[in-house]
C-alpha cells in the first residue's frame, strides 16, 4: 500500500485523500487554511448560500404577484438585506461542511496536518505547523494546492474600497454604487447578487461579452446582457479600468477602450463608485512550495505542468486542480476527478483523464448551464452541425412558477443528431444540465432526448421540447 | 388579418419589422402590428446603444413578451442615432401604436442604401397569408 500526501485539502485534495484512504493508502492530507479549500470556504458555497439570501430577496419583493399580502393594516412591508445576518448564514453552513470533511477525515483515518508545505527531495514534503516543522516522507505527493485571486497592480485591493471576491463574500453592508471588474463567472454572479441585495452595479468587461470563455455559447451571454439590462446592472463591454482612486470614502474609476478588442475606441470615461470589487482572475496558489528545486516544471504563469494521468515533470509527484491552471479546467467537480485519476496512478495504474463532458453552472439571475461545445466551437472545429433553441417560457411550468427568463439550446450533429452541446439559461439550469451531461457521456443523439418521456409540468420537458424540436428541423 | 393596419409612408422588412424613411437620410424603426399581435403584451424590448451600425437583415435586438422572445432584424442598413428610451419605462406602447408611440430606433442611412429587400403594404400583407 503506498503512503501518499496531498497538499490541499480542496476539493482536488480531500476528494483524492478520502479515496487513497479507502483503497488503503497510509495517507497524510496537509492544509495550511481551512479544509474545503476555495470551494466550501470562499467559492462555491459561500457564493450559493450568499445567493440563496438573494433569491430570498428578489422572491420577497415579488409576493404580491403571487396574491401574498401581508395581514398588518398599516401599508406595504418593505424587505431588506441584513449583510451581517447574511454573512452570518453563509459562515453556519461553511463550518458545518468543514466540519463534515474533518470528521471524514477522522472516519478515514487519514492523518491532517495544518501547516504551509514546501518540497523537499525525493517526494519530501516539509510542513511549516505552529509546533515547528514535520518532514513527511511517502512514496507519492499530490499538489493540489488551488489558485487564488488575481489581483491587478493598477487596481491594489485595500479590502475595504477596492476588494476582491474573497472580500465579497464578508461585507457588512451592502455598498449603494458597486463597479465590478471582470464580467466572467465571478464578476456576474457577484454582480446579480448584489444587485438583489440594493446595490447599483456596473460590470466593466474587457472583452466584447459577459462570460467571454468558450464553454458560455454566445447565446447565453447575449441573453444574459439582456438580462442585466431588466436588471437595472450597467454593462460596459470592450472596456477596462484604468485606475480606480479612493478619496473621501469613494472610489474614482477611470475607464478606457479594452485593448483586449482589436479597434476598441473611444474616450475615457470616468465612473465613481462606493466600492470596487476586483475579479479578473485567478493566480497560481504555489507561493513557498519550492516547485523549482523540486523539479515540478512549471509554465511562463506558474501553473503546475502536468500530464493526462497527472504527472508532474518530478517523479512521483502529481498535481490536480487548479493548480493545474487555464490550460485544464479550473472547476470543482474536475478537481476531484483529476485527484481520482492521480490517486489510481499513484496505486500503480496508468489513468488517463478524459476531459469530455464537463458540465458547468453559473450562478446569475437566471442560472446557466452548460455542457459540451459552444456553436463558436462547433464552426471553430469545422463539424456539420444543426442547433435548436426553445424558449423558457413556452413551458407551462416556467409560466406557473412565474420564471420567464430562459432558453434551452441543443447543439447537435448534422446527420447523426448526437449531441455535441447544451445550453441552458433559466431557473434551476445548473440542476437541468446534468440530463444533457448524462446524454453526452453516453453519446445520445436528439432523438434518444425526443424518445425519453419527460414528466409535465417540469422544466426538464425544456430539453425533450428543444430534441424535438431539432428532430422536426 | 383584416384588423391589422398597414400605413402606406412606409416600409415593410419580411422579418416583421417596418421603416419611414424621411427626405435627409434619416429613417424610423419599429416592427409591424402583426409581429405585436403575434407577440402579445410586450414586456421587454433590448435595443442598441446610439452609433451601433447593422446591415439591413442583421439583428439589433430583441423583444420579449410574456409567450414569446423575438429577434428584430434590420430593415435596411444604417447606424443608430437614437433610441426610443421611452420603451424602457413602458413597452406597451410596441402594441398600442407600433407605427407611432412604439417606434424602436431612429438611424441614419446611405442615400443609395439597398431597398430591394423592403416590401410595400400590399407585399407585406400578401406574404403573411
Amino acid at each position: 500500500m503506498p503512503t501518499i500526501t496531498i497538499i490541499g485539502a480542496g476539493p482536488g485534495g480531500h476528494i483524492a485523500a478520502f479515496e487513497a484512504a479507502r483503497r488503503g493508502a497510509a495517507v497524510t492530507l496537509v492544509e495550511k487554511a481551512e479544509v474545503g479549500g476555495t470551494c466550501l470556504n470562499t467559492g462555491c458555497i459561500p457564493t450559493k448560500t450568499i445567493k440563496a439570501s438573494a433569491e430570498a430577496l428578489e422572491s420577497a419583493a415579488r409576493l404580491a404577484e403571487f396574491g401574498i399580502i401581508t395581514s398588518a393594516e398599516a401599508g406595504a412591508i418593505s424587505f431588506k438585506a441584513d449583510m451581517p445576518a447574511i454573512v452570518a448564514r453563509k459562515e453556519r453552513v461553511r463550518k458545518v461542511l468543514c466540519g463534515g470533511l474533518e470528521k471524514t477525515c477522522a472516519a478515514l483515518k487519514i492523518r491532517l496536518v495544518r501547516g504551509a508545505a514546501e518540497l523537499g527531495a525525493d517526494r519530501t514534503v516539509l510542513v511549516h505547523t505552529a509546533e515547528g516543522t514535520e518532514t513527511v516522507k511517502s512514496d507519492a505527493v499530490i499538489i493540489a494546492t488551488g489558485s487564488r485571486t488575481l489581483d491587478l497592480p493598477s487596481l491594489p485591493v485595500d479590502h475595504k474600497f477596492i476588494i476582491n471576491s474573497d472580500d465579497a463574500l464578508n461585507l457588512d453592508h451592502v455598498p449603494a454604487r458597486m463597479v465590478i471588474v471582470g464580467g466572467g463567472v465571478i464578476g456576474c454572479e457577484l454582480a446579480f447578487i448584489y444587485r438583489a441585495f440594493g446595490a447599483q452595479v456596473t460590470v466593466v468587461e474587457g472583452l466584447n461579452r459577459l462570460l467571454p470563455i468558450p464553454s458560455v455559447d454566445e447565446d447565453m451571454s447575449r441573453l444574459l446582457q439582456r438580462e442585466a439590462k431588466k436588471h437595472g446592472i450597467r454593462v460596459e463591454l470592450a472596456k477596462t479600468v484604468k485606475s480606480a482612486t479612493v478619496e473621501d470614502g469613494k472610489v474614482t474609476c477611470v475607464l478606457g477602450p479594452s485593448p483586449f478588442v482589436e479597434g476598441a475606441t473611444g474616450a475615457d470615461s470616468t465612473l465613481e463608485a462606493d466600492m470596487v470589487l476586483v475579479a479578473v482572475g485567478r493566480t497560481p496558489n504555489t507561493e513557498g512550495l519550492k516547485l523549482a528545486e523540486a523539479g515540478v516544471e512549471t509554465d511562463a504563469r506558474g501553473w503546475i505542468k502536468a500530464d493526462m494521468g497527472m504527472r508532474t515533470t518530478a517523479d512521483g509527484i502529481y498535481a490536480i486542480g487548479d493548480a493545474l491552471g487555464p490550460a485544464r479546467v479550473m472547476l470543482a467537480h474536475v478537481a476531484s476527478a483529476e485527484g481520482l485519476c492521480a490517486v489510481a496512478n499513484c496505486f500503480g495504474e496508468d489513468r488517463k483523464l478524459e476531459y469530455g463532458v464537463i458540465p458547468a453552472g453559473i450562478f446569475t439571475s437566471p442560472e446557466i448551464g452548460t455542457v459540451g461545445l459552444s456553436e463558436a466551437d462547433a464552426v471553430k472545429q469545422g463539424i456539420e452541425f444543426r442547433s435548436q433553441v426553445f424558449q423558457f417560457r413556452e413551458l407551462g411550468k416556467a409560466q406557473a412558477m412565474g420564471e420567464l427568463p430562459g432558453m434551452f439550446k441543443l447543439i447537435c450533429e448534422k446527420n447523426s443528431g448526437r449531441i455535441l452541446g447544451a445550453h441552458i439559461a433559466g431557473a434551476h439550469a445548473t440542476d437541468l444540465i446534468a440530463e444533457a451531461a448524462l446524454a453526452m457521456e453516453k453519446g445520445l443523439t436528439a432523438s434518444d432526448l425526443a424518445h425519453t418521456i419527460h414528466a409535465h409540468p417540469t422544466l426538464a420537458e425544456g430539453l425533450y421540447e428543444a430534441a424535438e424540436g431539432w428532430l422536426r428541423g | 388579418m383584416s384588423e391589422l393596419t398597414f400605413p402606406e409612408d412606409i416600409l415593410y422588412h419580411p422579418e416583421h419589422t417596418w421603416v419611414r424613411i424621411a427626405d435627409d437620410n434619416t429613417a424610423v424603426v419599429g416592427i409591424t402590428d402583426f409581429a405585436q399581435e403575434q407577440l402579445g403584451e410586450v414586456a421587454f424590448v433590448d435595443l442598441p446603444s446610439a452609433g451601433a451600425a447593422f446591415g439591413a437583415g442583421d439583428e439589433f435586438g430583441t423583444v420579449e413578451s410574456i409567450k414569446a422572445v423575438s429577434s428584430l432584424h434590420m430593415p435596411i442598413t444604417g447606424t443608430v442615432t437614437e433610441v426610443n428610451e421611452a420603451l424602457g419605462s413602458d413597452p406597451s406602447h410596441v402594441n398600442t401604436s407600433p407605427y407611432g408611440e412604439g417606434w424602436m430606433l431612429r438611424i441614419s442611412i446611405a442615400p443609395d442604401a439597398d431597398r430591394t429587400q423592403l416590401l410595400d403594404g400590399p407585399a407585406y400583407a400578401a406574404q403573411l397569408k
